[in-house]
Parts: structure tokens; C-alpha cells; sequence
């Protein structure tokens, strides 16, 4: 599993590449978590453009952030999710907490219009 | 045309992909549709998370892992050696889990009867779990 993390704002984008499932879940969590302390960020925004595989140990690292953002009043979203990826979002549920864009830059301007509303 | 495989590994999460790969490199032979394969390698997946992270969470043992094929119909069974199931019906029920603390979704079962055909689940308290799943691939 490669990680990028890059923050816009306070909007952190994390990039996932390769095969998300209980090994690569706990590697990754406690990265992006820092990155969102130490970087003061709100929302996170999940690129799932290359990522290959997720079974349901991504849907409880996913579930995990939503908790913790929702905390400091933030959202998650999510783009580039595969039609195989989509199957686990529909049969978790995961549809009704996770927001989700076309492109990462849909996403960074949906969470500025909703800043401007609040 | 039928086929046979057989895998044992120690219970290490970094085997769970390894566990996958090798049953989908298995079935190339079959062609199967992109959606049956994801199907199956998420399902395997699921059952090798299970055997390693419950069944022996940091006891030793190996996981084994049988896997067959007759014409388009898949046979895999993971089973392990580890704790064993209390209540198989509790643990198939979505979103319960055993360990919140690990950020665990509680889908694994839901996910794998949800992406195979045929899911049965054998354990006895002390000796261990087999889970049996059964796949039709779609020609």
C-alpha cells in the first residue's frame, strides 16, 4: 500500500494505491491520523483512483475517520471509487456518511461552498 | 476440467494478500469475469483476516487453505486451528465484532455471503474454525 498525504487548506487529500485490507489498514491509519492532528485539518478527502482492492477492513478504517472528523466537525469524501470498490460502499452502508465527488477537485470545492454557507 | 490446490501459512496479516493472489493466479485457467474474481479474492481475504486476527490472534498455528475447482464451480476453505466461535450466528450478524477496539467493521461474514454463493462456518470452542464457500462463476 503506497500513502500520500497533501493538505489544502484544511482539507487533508489522501492518496491510496494498491490493496486496502487488515495489514495495510494498520499501517496507514496511525499516518493519516498525524497528518490530520499535526496539520490542524478538518475534512479528509479518500483518492481511491488507484486503488485495487478493498475488503472490510477498509470499511472500519473508513468508519474510523468519519468518527474522528465528524469530531471537529468536519466531513469525509470520497472520489475515483471502482465499480468493484463500489460494491463494499453500497453493501456497508458507507454510501450514507461519505460524501462522494468525480474528482478530488469537486470535492476540495464542495467542502469551500459549504465553508462560505457555514 | 477440475484442479486442486492446497496452501498453509502462519497467521501474519502481511499473508492475507498472499492468501488472495494465490487463489485468483489459481483460477486464471477458468477466465473468470473481472467481478467473479474480485468476488472471490475479497472473500478469501475476509476468511484468512478472520482465522488470523480471531482465530489465533497471537497464539501459534498455521492457517490452511484448500482450494478447488470443477468446471466453473469454486470450492475454497479456509480453516485454522486457533479459539474457535462462541456464537457463529452472533458473529455472522452485520456489524458485530469482537474486537471494536481494532477498528473492525463487523462485515467480514457479511461481505462473504454476500460475494459467494455458498457460505457455511464449522468451529468448536478450543479447536477451531472452517469456513466453506462456494462460488458459480458466471460463463
Amino acid at each position: 500500500m503506497d500513502l500520500k498525504l497533501r493538505v489544502a487548506g484544511d482539507v487533508l487529500i489522501v492518496n491510496l494505491r494498491g490493496e486496502l485490507d487488515h495489514h495495510s489498514a494498520a499501517e496507514i491509519k496511525n499516518d493519516i491520523m498525524h497528518e490530520y492532528s499535526s496539520k490542524l485539518c478538518r475534512d479528509i478527502i479518500f483518492d481511491f483512483s488507484e486503488l485495487y482492492f478493498m475488503d472490510s477492513a477498509g470499511i472500519g478504517m473508513l468508519i474510523g475517520r468519519y468518527k474522528q472528523v465528524c469530531i471537529n466537525g468536519g466531513s469525509v469524501y470520497a472520489v475515483g471509487v471502482s465499480p468493484v470498490i463500489e460494491r463494499i460502499f453500497e453493501l456497508s452502508g458507507l454510501n450514507k456518511i461519505i460524501k462522494r465527488y468525480p474528482t478530488v477537485e469537486a470535492a476540495v470545492n464542495a467542502v469551500n461552498v459549504k465553508k462560505e454557507v457555514i | 476440467m477440475t484442479n486442486e490446490m492446497r496452501l498453509e501459512f502462519k497467521p501474519l496479516s502481511e499473508n492475507e494478500v498472499f492468501a488472495r493472489v494465490c487463489v485468483a493466479a489459481f483460477l486464471l485457467p477458468l477466465d473468470p469475469k473481472v467481478t467473479d474474481m474480485a468476488d472471490i479474492k475479497t472473500a478469501v481475504s475476509e476468511a484468512v483476516t478472520n482465522a488470523i486476527i480471531h482465530g489465533y490472534e497471537s497464539a501459534e498455528g498455521n492457517v490452511e487453505l484448500n482450494c478447488r475447482y470443477e468446471d466453473n464451480v469454486v470450492y475454497i476453505e479456509v480453516s485454522d486451528e486457533g479459539c474457535g466461535i462462541d456464537d457463529i450466528q452472533l458473529a455472522k450478524k452485520p456489524l458485530y465484532t469482537s474486537k471494536p477496539e481494532l477498528e473492525r467493521s463487523g462485515m467480514g461474514f457479511t461481505v462473504m455471503e454476500a460475494f459467494m454463493d455458498e457460505v457455511e462456518v464449522i468451529s468448536e470452542k478450543g479447536k477451531g474454525t472452517t469456513v466453506k464457500m462456494l462460488k458459480r462463476l458466471k460463463l
